[in-house]
């Protein structure tokens, strides 16, 4: 697999201008991006995670040639996307807002005309793009064909945008957030279509999300970015691999002196505070960086006190203790070194 | 460009408005018009029945006003709704894109828009007011094209250079409207305001459109006026050009908004 996207060191900052008074201004600047790189393949599904404001919409901009860097360098399908923007607009399909985007007195298959003809393709072979688009997405069985857009619910705008993005049949898809407030169906389906696209058609995929359900079924690779810097990347499981102490030995256990808290404490457990679970046992949680090898312990020690443990299990970290970890203060510092 | 006309005419208070527009502007001048004077004074210095005038007039204004607005809106238009990314996105060059989205709306305009023009004029004028309202729909069709380049450096330089201050451009409007004379001969303007008349093409067409209806139009002076407006729009084409690559640049600098 050969790199579709490749960007190395992009930085951006934003100058506001805030007014004090009537007369006085002053400007105020944010860095966006900080030395931003990395790379998407083809036939790949790369998520951009961050918090609010991480730098993850303004990458995507850059990468759609709709922002212009300050400095780095980005390429898309080998083109410059700051000497070469036509060649790369040519190769990409962009989704950037679920909700809005359309002509609202226009209906979803005339919006797709409009923006065809835009794009330069034929009209017989655009008739023939939208109506297999229009099937791909799952328009057509809803009646979002004929329909006008501004009738359309969320669900169906997300699946309208993506038949857009798709209608030159790029080789690149840059999504920003294409699940945004969809429900559960729209979204699976989504997701499918975006899985799909990249496994069959071998497509290269940049897919910015706050759902780490999602980008943990989408993505094959993330890419973790706080305050304009990535801060992590590698496959979900590595990078889960990469936070300590976040496995979890799990107990429910029927009864909970007061003192045994301290007890486990006293062998140097990490352990937190039982909550109750609704059938009335106590729930307890140790973290420990290999759970296993305490469990023989534990159960010794319950059993020494006459206490049933009515279930047990461990819990494996998720990729969102690994997004709380990198896009906190505590993970920040530590990224630096790794 | 049916996809245009598809939107439209899925607003029936907009085509109610193309074909009301003219006669109650018309309305208003006339009434205000006999408020303070009178129509025989009127006769006496234009030459020409003031309803005559004042149609015509207001017809011209909406036409071209139609294709302003168009020009000068439809940037804020689609930031609004969303799909500026994707037509700045797209292979398509913007300012081509954006003087290419008035055309469907002004011949609709223009088409909706004669339906003022033409029973107004035969009713004063019987079989000629039908080749007179022929030629008052040709040169709105020039004014208007004539116009576009001036108005897409206007527009585009106030969203550039204006920040917020791009609201400035509902000020223009009624500037137009006074500078262009649309309801004012343009041979009785004081001359100060007729240079600054003089600098926009479609003032020459209005004036040409004015002397045809007032008999006081003579072939070179026609031709002149008609030369002039031609190659004021022409003129103006290269800041249109340089307004729209700076918009672009701005805009890429800023970022697009989504």
């Amino acid at each position: 697999m050969s790199e579709a996207i490749v960007a190395r060191d992009l930085t951006k900052r934003f100058v506001t201008k805030k007014r004090v008074g009537l007369f006085r201004n002053y400007s105020e600047y944010v860095d966006a991006v900080r030395g931003v790189s990395l790379k998407v393949r083809y036939g790949e599904v790369v998520g951009l995670l961050g918090p609010n404001g991480a730098g993850k919409t303004t990458t995507i901009k850059i990468l759609s040639t709709l922002l212009l860097p300050d400095s780095g360098s980005a390429s898309v399908c080998g083109f410059d996307v700051v000497k070469e923007p036509q060649k790369v607009r040519r190769n990409i399909g962009i989704m950037l807002s679920v909700e809005k985007g359309f002509y609202g007195r226009l209906t979803g298959r005339e919006n797709l005309l409009y923006f065809g003809a835009l794009y330069g393709i034929g009209k017989n072979e655009l008739e023939q793009r939208i109506k297999y688009l229009l099937d791909l997405v799952g328009l057509n069985e809803l009646g979002g064909s004929d329909r006008l857009y501004e009738e359309f619910s969320l669900g169906m705008r997300a699946r309208l945008a993506l038949a857009r993005a798709l209608l030159k049949d790029p080789p690149v898809l840059l999504l920003d957030e294409p699940t945004l407030g969809l429900d559960p169906p729209s979204a699976r389906k989504i997701r499918g279509l975006v899985r799909e696209l990249a496994t069959k058609e071998g497509k290269a995929i940049l897919y910015t999300s706050h759902n780490m359900f999602e980008v943990e079924l989408v993505c094959d690779k993330v890419i973790l970015i706080n305050k304009g810097v990535v801060v992590a990347e590698g496959t979900p499981e590595e990078l889960k691999s990469r936070i300590p102490k976040v496995r979890t030995l799990e107990l429910h256990l029927n009864s909970f002196p007061e003192d045994l808290l301290s007890e486990i404490r006293s062998y140097g457990l990490d352990v937190r505070e039982p909550t109750q679970s609704s059938d009335g046992l106590y729930v307890l949680r140790i973290l420990a960086k290999r759970p296993e090898e305490i469990v023989d312990d534990v159960l010794r020690l319950t059993a020494s006190r006459g206490i049933d443990v009515v279930k047990l299990k461990i819990e494996e970290p998720t990729l969102e203790d690994v997004f709380v970890y990198f896009t906190t203060a505590e993970g920040v510092e530590k990224s630096g070194t790794q | 460009m049916l996809l245009v006309y598809s939107d439209l005419f899925r607003r029936k208070s907009l085509l109610v408005m193309f074909v009301a527009w003219p006669y109650l502007t018309t309305a208003f001048m006339l009434i205000f018009g006999y408020a303070v004077g009178s129509p025989r004074v009127f006769i006496e210095r234009v030459g020409v029945d003031p309803i005559q005038f004042m149609i015509v007039g207001s017809y011209l204004l909406f036409s071209i006003m139609t294709v302003v607005d168009d020009i000068m809106w439809r940037p804020i238009y689609d930031e609004q709704l969303g799909t500026l990314p994707y037509i700045v996105s797209s292979p398509t060059k913007l300012v081509i894109h954006y003087l290419s989205m008035p055309i469907p709306r002004f011949i609709a305009s223009v088409v909706l828009g004669a339906t003022a023009v033409f029973p107004v004029m035969i009713i004063f004028r019987g079989l000629e007011g039908l080749l007179i309202g022929a030629i008052v729909v040709l040169l709105s069709l020039i004014s208007a094209a004539v116009f576009t380049p001036l108005a897409t450096a206007v527009g585009l330089s106030l969203y550039t250079f204006g920040g917020e201050n791009w609201r400035a451009i509902n000020v223009i409007r009624p500037l137009l409207l006074i500078i262009m004379g649309v309801y004012y001969p343009r041979w009785l303007m004081q001359w100060p305001l007729y240079i600054v008349s003089s600098l926009m093409p479609p003032a020459h067409c209005i004036e040409v459109i004015q002397r045809i209806i007032a008999g006081l139009a003579e072939t070179y002076t026609v031709l002149i006026s008609l030369v002039l407006a031609i190659s004021l729009g022409v003129l103006y084409g290269s800041p249109m050009a340089r307004s729209a690559t700076a918009w672009e640049r701005k805009k890429l600098e800023v970022g697009v908004k989504t």
